[in-house]
């Protein structure tokens, strides 16, 4: 059988992935993916834990992370939206108005 | 069904997020010119929370296990619906001037408080962060509520994304405590890990959720967002995120990192005194050369959460009931502070420069007395509360032997005393500038609200003892 | 090597695969496309891993449902090709920090002795959806009560910031 040890070192790889990916991309839509990516690998490592130790309690947070990843899209693809229609660009580094 | 007795104790919570909902649901037949209706029902619906606070029974475990209703909690429940009360009474003014009065924002701004009461009475980590993330998306959008001003949406951006990028931080510090116990609840996560040593992992989970926390309190290596985010807000939204989160995130601190990982004192205890010193220290330098005074006050905030942390830092008696006092008079005179600008009206938006206080003492001299009040509060002058404040959090550090510390917080007290009296400087001895474009528009609420905040800073500051009290009561639980 | 640790290292690489080209491609779309796909090998893992309702909660909400906005918000926005990585040194330097930190915690946890090998089933707590639901509603009332907040609070904010009108 599999150890725990493996779930989490997939899961560190993932999110280590995912903060790469969140500080070297210019566009916010692949930022927000890399976030996703991140809560994934958070995921990962709740279910093996759950399995491990013998405890639901683990995906009962994976549930409501589920839920509050949809919440989180849905608004910041809603503030990306927002963005756009007035600068005509998405990239972080241009969005830029407040200096000091 | 004996959960519906529990139903009692969050009974402000309920009320709160009753009058939320309604507010939403009555305000489509609301006509634009009866907007201010909305303002009342909100005050209604805080005052009516506000008295089921002392009301409601206090328990130590509701539905199980999922939160606790203990005297810390309710110091804090008190708290934001202070401040959430204050924000209410600048935030009329503010929209009305942006020609942007909308109900929803009433309604963000009460569920946010509702998150914020449950983040505090939260024993349970899914709990916690369920209500951390209520609190956090609300503030999102209020961040950005303008709409059509550039300067807010960029704020929200920000806020957004670098929150979310934290809530996954916290979150995978979450499932390292987790794996470590298989437990979710604070009492049987310390249980457990009590039995064993220290571990490699726990100090993982504790260096990325305090990483997390020191975000959202905008501590040194993360305060980056915090600037752009309090210059680019709409101003009430920035005087309540200032506020009322940060509160809330000191009050996590203190339950989390006393409760349940009090087996790594001496290492989180290390690692606060260090953040706490670069943090005001960075704060104030940086504050200095500003030439915004939103975005000076900003800085300021950033020095304040410095001074707080050091009560963290120092732990023992004074230090966490020195805390909970700063926090009350914290709360008072930051929204004082960024209330100021929406007294000062222009064409478009408000004054927020420098020049545009030049000479108000002439043509205001009740609301610059007030000002100056404020500012010595902040910068821990006597008559003031913040000088009973800082006098608490100070000593604490000194009877923990953190004597370094304890100077530098005098060293930065002495620094803030100089950008805080160019505004003062600014406002009593400058000439008005000639062609003045700046109009000083008050409103009864913003002087009902400014009138509130004078009183209490120096009530604070000259009968301390039954304030300092309760403070000492509410923080009695974790002093053993 | 038995077949179902077959399938959980042949999942794992899948979505350590699929993670590292969301990251590399330069066209938003793709990356969302490949990105759907690392979702659903995370999701044959939970399946792997007994919890059944999650991973049909991961293949119909996330993939199904959060992924679907993502490609419609880069197909509404047009978006144009971003060439290039940033070019500012701290964000190199930040990297370079988070990289080597990580990786010294994977390194560390490869060096380290063998756990205990996993159960070969649940004793009480399978990932049903009666055994997830029962504790839903039961003993995290109060989370999935707060969780109906929070999605309002989302809707109304996300309908508020995207609606043409002011």
């Amino acid at each position: 059988m599999i150890p725990i040890g493996y779930y989490l070192i997939l899961s560190g790889i993932l999110f280590t992935l995912g903060i790469i990916a969140f500080f070297i991309k210019k566009d916010l839509i692949t930022m927000f993916m890399s976030i996703e990516i991140m809560l994934n690998s958070a995921n990962l490592a709740f279910i093996a834990f759950s399995r491990n130790l013998l405890s639901i309690n683990g995906q009962i947070v994976v549930f409501f992370i589920i839920t509050l990843a949809a919440a989180e899209a849905c608004l910041g693809l809603a503030i990306i939206l927002l963005i756009f229609r007035q600068r005509k660009t998405i990239r972080s580094e241009e969005i830029n108005l407040m200096k000091g | 069904m004996s959960y519906l007795i529990d139903l009692k104790s969050i009974s402000s919570e309920l009320i709160l997020s009753l009058f939320a909902v309604l507010i939403l649901v009555i305000s489509p037949f609301i006509r634009e010119e009866k907007r201010k209706f909305i303002t009342y029902f909100s005050i209604i619906g805080l005052v009516g929370s506000f008295i089921a606070l002392f009301i409601q029974p206090m328990k130590e475990s509701l539905f199980w296990k999922t939160l606790t209703v203990d005297r810390f909690s309710l110091y804090f429940k008190a708290l934001f619906l202070i401040a959430t009360f204050l924000v209410v009474l600048i935030s009329r003014k503010f929209f009305e001037h942006e020609r942007y009065h909308k109900a929803e924002y009433y309604f963000f701004l009460l569920l946010t408080t509702v998150g914020l009461m449950f983040m505090v009475s939260s024993v349970d980590l899914i709990s916690l962060y369920v209500s951390f993330e209520l609190m956090a998306i609300s503030c999102y959008v209020l961040a950005g509520f303008l709409k059509r001003d550039l300067r807010s949406n960029e704020a929200g951006m920000k806020y957004f994304v670098l929150g979310v990028f934290s809530s996954g931080v916290l979150l995978f510090g979450f499932s390292f405590l987790f794996g470590l116990t298989g437990e979710t609840g604070f009492n049987k996560i310390f249980q457990n890990l009590s039995n064993k040593g220290t571990d490699f992992f726990l100090i993982i989970a504790m260096l990325t959720i305090a990483g997390a926390l020191f975000f959202k309190i905008a501590a040194v290596p993360f305060h980056m967002w915090t600037p752009d985010v309090y210059e680019g807000a709409p101003t009430p939204v920035t005087a309540y995120l200032s506020v009322a989160p940060k509160a809330a995130c000191f009050a996590i601190f203190i339950r989390l990192f006393l409760e349940v990982l009090p087996m790594l004192k001496n290492e989180w205890q290390t690692l606060i005194a260090w953040v706490s010193l670069f943090t005001m220290t960075y704060g104030n330098i940086a504050a200095l050369t500003q030439r915004s005074v939103k975005r000076m006050f900003a800085y300021s905030s950033i020095a304040h959460a410095g001074y707080i942390l050091i009560g963290l830092a120092a732990g023992g008696e004074f230090g966490i009931w020195g805390m909970l006092y700063y926090l009350l008079i914290y709360t008072f005179m930051n929204i004082g502070a960024f209330s100021i600008f929406i007294f000062m009206a222009k064409k478009e938006h408000f004054g927020e420069e420098f020049p545009d206080f030049s000479g108000l003492a002439q043509r205001a001299p009740y609301f610059s007395a007030i000002i100056v009040l404020i500012l010595l509060s902040l910068t821990g002058i006597p008559p003031t509360g913040g000088f009973i404040a800082k006098v608490y959090i100070f000593s604490a550090a000194i009877k923990q032997k953190l004597y370094w510390l304890a100077i530098a917080g005098v060293l930065n007290s002495v620094i803030s005393l100089y950008y805080y009296f160019r505004l003062g400087m600014a406002m009593y001895f400058k000439e008005p500038p000639k062609d003045i474009e700046v109009k000083y528009s008050p409103s009864f609420f913003l002087l009902l609200a400014i009138t509130i905040i004078g009183l209490a800073i120096l009530l604070l500051g000259i009968f301390p003892h039954p304030f300092a009290s309760m403070a000492k009561i509410s923080a009695f639980q974790f002093l053993n | 090597m038995s077949l179902y640790s077959g399938f959980i290292y042949f999942f794992g690489i899948l979505s350590i695969f699929l993670g590292i080209m969301v990251i590399t491609r330069k066209n938003a779309i793709h990356s969302a496309v490949y990105l759907i796909f690392c979702i659903l090998s995370i999701a044959g893992l939970f399946f792997l891993l007994q919890a059944e309702f999650i991973a049909g909660i991961q293949i119909i909400v996330y993939a199904g449902g959060i992924m679907v906005i993502y490609v419609f918000t880069i197909l509404l926005i047009k978006l144009e090709v971003v060439k290039g990585l940033k070019r500012r040194w701290e964000i190199k330097l930040i990297t370079a920090i988070v990289f080597s930190a990580l990786s010294g915690e994977i390194l560390y946890l490869l060096l380290r002795k063998r756990e205990a090998l996993l159960p070969e089933e649940y004793g009480i707590a399978k990932g049903t959806v009666q055994a997830v639901g029962s504790y839903l509603l039961r003993d995290y009332l109060i989370p999935f009560e707060v969780v109906s907040l929070l999605l309002l609070v989302a809707m109304i904010g996300a309908i508020m910031l995207s609606r043409k009108k002011v």
